[in-house]
């Protein structure tokens, strides 16, 4: 279990919590300032000096110097973890803005359980990162409120609210064009949409490679079954992390546990049911690496 | 990470319109380049303007080059520190 389980979970996992989609948590969590101040500035999101000397511009260059890299990357990482109810976020370091990678299955189970609707918008990241206009994020309800303030993440034909089936048709749409799901809080009790991303093109997946833990690692580990293998060599293909390699002697993948996601797109891609999900925490070398 | 060290400069005077092109965003693979607003003006598109943010990222380690090929008013310029 996750630091935000423990706290937040009510003795199982964050987002399988119905209370975390209420809208009384999102009043209480300040959620609709603390989006329209987030979400109007997230462009510069990278280039906003926290305190006037830190931004993560300059942490992607001095995230490895001994001393001040690591209190840097502490500081951040401490940040995301904060509680939005306690009203000592400072918004320009993005602070409870935290999200966790999740199985496609379990962001099903999401929306068939905890939402009623939802509405598709384009992916801020997308835009900023890669200058693309592409439908492929979900909102829940606090967000879709939210939205309307601000125009130039609306799709061209309106924003069209649906019901969990129609999500969920869209989230495997978006599975097979080989994006990994992940689920995101506003501040941080209070959960706000699932977004659908790579490792590149994502604002905060992307800085896990200077070592700030915007976007946490998911709950599974993937694990393969060699006997059920073929060796048709897709889930490599796949894989976003480099977590998994292909061993042509044996004709098998092997896949990396410290390096894995937990996403499970190699699963979903898997013809012949040879790619299983394993506790993270049964595993010894991935225990509590989140 | 900390090993690539490379410069990358952008030439603003070339770069005039970097609302409409984009084309540095959408080829570079690993997403170094950046479309953010300045502080003056942000509301403004006429104003906004492409930054490398993550320079550590480039993959010009191993001679690629796709951005200054691509960029039709070649405003881009890379070099390799020693």
């Amino acid at each position: 279990m996750c630091k935000i389980c423990e706290n937040h979970g009510a003795k199982g996992k964050w987002y399988n919590n119905a209370k975390n989609y209420l809208k009384e948590t999102a009043v209480e969590a300040h959620t609709y300032e603390y989006l329209e101040e987030l979400w109007g500035n997230l462009e510069r999101a990278y280039i906003r000096k926290v305190h006037g000397i830190l931004n993560m511009k300059g942490l992607s260059k001095r995230a490895n110097t001994p001393l001040i890299g690591r209190f840097l990357k502490w500081y951040a990482n401490r940040g995301f973890m904060k509680d939005g109810r306690k009203k000592n976020l400072v918004l320009k370091a993005e602070q409870g803005h935290l999200g966790q990678v999740l199985p496609l299955e379990e962001a099903k189970f999401i929306l068939r359980e905890f939402v009623e609707e939802a509405a598709i918008y384009y992916c801020p990241c997308k835009y900023f990162n890669r200058g693309l206009r592409e439908t492929s994020c979900l909102a829940f309800s606090p967000l879709i409120e939210v939205l309307p303030k601000l125009p130039r993440y609306i799709p061209e034909n309106g924003l069209e609210i649906i019901d969990a089936e129609k999500a969920e048709s869209f989230l495997d749409k978006m599975a097979k064009k080989g994006y990994v799901q992940s689920v995101w809080c506003g501040p941080v009790p209070a959960i706000i949409g699932i977004c659908n991303c790579d490792i590149q093109s994502c604002g905060a997946l992307r800085l896990r490679q200077f070592g700030v833990n915007a976007c946490l690692k998911s709950e599974y580990v993937a694990v393969v079954n060699s006997d059920k293998c073929i060796g048709c060599r897709i889930c490599v293909s796949v894989c976003q992390f480099g977590a998994l390699s292909f061993i042509p002697s044996v004709n098998r993948p092997i896949i990396k546990p410290e390096l894995c996601f937990g996403c499970a797109l190699c699963q979903t891609r898997c013809e012949n049911d040879a790619i299983q999900l394993v506790d993270r925490n049964e595993i010894p070398i991935t225990r509590g690496q989140y | 990470m900390g090993k690539n060290k490379v410069k990358i400069k952008i030439n603003y005077s070339k770069c005039t319109q970097p609302e409409d092109c984009r084309i540095c965003l959408q080829v570079c693979p690993p997403a170094v380049f950046n479309l953010i607003f300045t502080d003056k003006d942000y509301h403004n598109p006429k104003d906004w303007k492409i930054i490398a943010v993550f320079p550590l990222l480039c993959l010009n380690s191993t001679e690629c080059s796709i951005c200054v090929d691509n960029c039709p008013r070649q405003a881009i310029n890379i070099k390799l520190k020693k």
